[in-house]
């Protein structure tokens, strides 16, 4: 029961992938894009944890670790180089 | 028992990362896609990390779970707050609905930052600058 579950999440979850690429391609100014490449690796993150669920695979989950900080490293530089000029 | 819970958890978060991923599609200005991300997005995917902290049982892969949680809890709110600041600065506004503009108000003829640019103003100095 709890694979079956965890697939069909699995499919939830690449739906919100997908309409948060779709913002991430579409986004009018370029905050837009940083704060949906955040988004995305804050779901990537919960992918990954529920993939270690359906899977039984525990190997995985570091990897959900390291991407959470290396996600927020990411937006605080665009947004650092976002505040001191260029074109936005 | 576990496994229930560990299902509930997994379809709870799956609907607090959808509504986020939806409100990020839909919703009409950078501040607002930023609001649904941050608290939708951050409460779904420490739902997840829940549900896998409760279904391997062990406390090994728990601690783990729970550094993913607290990352997320601790990142989230700074990277939001620094990526709206900057957005701000750089020149993006509020969407036309909105009804209160905060940071406006404070940033305003102070710190050296110039006022809210118009669409006019800012044409007539994109027009002025070959000249100086």
């Amino acid at each position: 029961m709890t694979t079956a579950v965890a697939n069909l999440v699995m499919i939830l979850l690449g739906g919100a992938m997908l309409l948060t690429a779709f913002r991430l391609f579409r986004g009018p100014t370029f905050m837009d894009r940083v704060v949906a490449l955040d988004l995305l690796g804050t779901i990537v993150a919960g992918f990954i944890a529920v993939y270690a669920i359906a899977t039984n695979q525990p190997v995985f989950i570091r990897d959900a670790i390291v991407l959470a900080v290396v996600s927020f490293l990411g937006t605080v530089a665009f947004s650092y180089y976002a505040e001191k000029g260029g074109k936005p | 028992m576990g496994e229930l819970i560990t299902c509930g958890l997994l379809l709870f978060g799956a609907l607090f990362v959808v509504t986020a991923a939806v409100g990020m599609a839909r919703f009409p200005d950078l501040f607002t896609r930023m609001h649904a991300a941050s608290k939708s997005g951050t409460l779904g995917v420490i739902s997840l990390a829940a549900a896998l902290g409760i279904h391997f049982g062990s406390a090994d892969i728990a601690i783990q779970a729970l550094l993913i949680s607290l990352f997320l809890l601790l990142t989230a709110p700074i990277g939001s707050h620094i990526a709206a600041r900057a957005a701000y600065l750089s020149g993006i506004r509020p969407w036309e609905g909105s009804v209160i503009d905060a940071l406006g108000c404070r940033l305003d003829g102070r710190n050296g930052h110039a006022p809210a640019p118009d669409q006019e103003t800012a044409a007539e100095s994109a027009e002025q600058e070959p000249e100086t």
